[in-house]
């Protein structure tokens, strides 16, 4: 497997099921961390939220009777560019694959699948988070002062917007974080245009 | 000698106006670039200005009235959307209200969305041009009077004898020239780049200001 830049979050209540592809995975990316208690690996992200971010999450906590769709949801709520990898032992209805695509998973994965199919599937979200620009935005914005970040940067349509609120925006893809995105694209295609 | 009657709307709000200074700012600019038309043309121009303190006591249609008779230029800037424009919070034009007051005028704007709905209304109402936005007008802050120059380059080349057409060609240009300034970060050119896409030109593209002069 290739270095990857970004924490990968196993929310699972069997930590064996995960042992071999966290085994894979160690030492290729900045930190593998297992929670057997979503709220845990909620709260992680919320702190983290800052750094690029994976998840691998049962759908079905066997223990805690605990399902995946609400966690995907609490997930999105935190940032909608944390891509969720999602694991199953069991076969999927249709109710059950509408909740997860609903809630905007990357992928779904059969618990059975191969070590190799798993760290396929990180890559590929990995991929992700690195072509999409607002995650660009969101270093640049960090890395800013955090009077800079907190005093008023643009007005748009009447109201007056900070850094971090952009930020914000950027992470719950509303209509302005649209708007920063939408802005960088077009300005790209004047440079690439009229260079 | 001609004149060139001018109508201002200005919205220097203080409560919840947080582009105040930027709209005073470009009426300033805007008068210093008429008075510079006078002298060098030799055309008298005669300006009222709609700001807050007006739009308390008064309606637009008595500061119109008698102007529209014949061609006149409006400038604005104010808060707007796509159907309204707004000094002080309250709606002053909108596309049921007061649209037809434009009958006879070109409209230069820095205001947000309102070329869309509202200019095609005023349009159909006899307004001659419009020049202005369909999105949102955005004020990165680091570099507001860049923006209100670039913002206001269009004005000036009309001033100078230029058609509609060729002043949107060079407000584009002027806005392209701070897309490529390296010394504005890329989130605020991106926000640049929005106001760029979203200029709109819409009526009489080869107006000139000697026919707005009577």
């Amino acid at each position: 497997m290739r270095n990857i830049d970004a924490n990968v979050l196993f929310l699972d209540d069997v930590e064996g099921a995960i042992t071999a592809i966290a085994d894979d995975i160690d030492g290729c990316v900045t930190q593998s961390v297992f929670f057997d208690n979503p709220t845990q690996g909620i709260e992680f992200l919320k702190e983290n939220k800052s750094d690029n971010n994976i998840v691998l999450l049962d759908w079905r906590f066997s223990q805690n009777n605990v399902c995946g769709d609400k966690i995907l949801v609490d997930i999105h709520n935190i940032s909608i560019n944390i891509p969720v990898i999602i694991f199953t032992g069991q076969a999927i209805d249709v109710e059950a694959t509408k909740k997860m695509f609903n809630g905007h998973a990357f992928a779904c994965l059969p618990k059975t699948c191969s070590t190799e199919e798993v760290t396929k599937k990180i890559e590929e979200a990995y991929d992700t988070i690195i072509s999409d620009i607002s995650t660009y935005v969101a270093q640049w914005i960090n890395i800013q002062s955090p009077e800079r970040r907190r005093e008023p940067y643009v007005t748009s349509a009447g109201e007056s917007l900070s850094l971090n609120d952009l930020l914000e925006s950027i992470h719950n893809g509303d209509e302005i974080g649209k708007e920063v995105k939408d802005g960088i694209n077009k300005l790209a295609i004047e440079l690439f245009m009229n260079k | 000698m001609p004149t060139l009657n001018t109508l201002q709307i200005v919205d220097d709000s203080i409560i919840g106006n947080d582009l105040r200074d930027f709209f005073i700012d470009m009426k300033v600019q805007a008068d210093s670039l008429l008075s510079e038309f006078s002298f060098k043309k030799e055309v008298a121009t005669s300006t009222i200005c709609f700001s807050t303190a007006e739009s308390c006591s008064n309606s637009l249609a008595s500061y119109v009235c008698g102007m529209n008779q014949a061609p006149f230029l409006s400038l604005w800037f104010a808060h707007g959307n796509d159907c309204e424009l707004h000094v002080a919070g309250d709606i002053v034009v909108a596309c049921d209200k007061e649209s037809y007051l434009f009958t006879n005028g070109f409209i230069y704007t820095f205001s947000c969305y309102n070329a869309g709905s509202l200019a095609d209304k005023m349009l159909n109402n006899g307004l001659i041009t419009f020049i202005g936005y369909t999105c949102a007008a955005h004020c990165p802050l680091q570099c507001q009077d860049k923006v209100a120059e670039a913002a206001l380059s269009g004005l000036s080349s009309f001033l100078g004898g230029e058609t509609a057409e060729e002043c949107l060609g060079n407000l584009r240009k002027s806005y392209q020239r701070l897309l490529h300034d390296s010394t504005i970060d890329v989130i605020s050119r991106g926000y640049l780049a929005n106001n760029y896409f979203g200029l709109a030109l819409k009526g009489k593209r080869e107006l000139t200001v000697s026919e707005l002069c009577v």
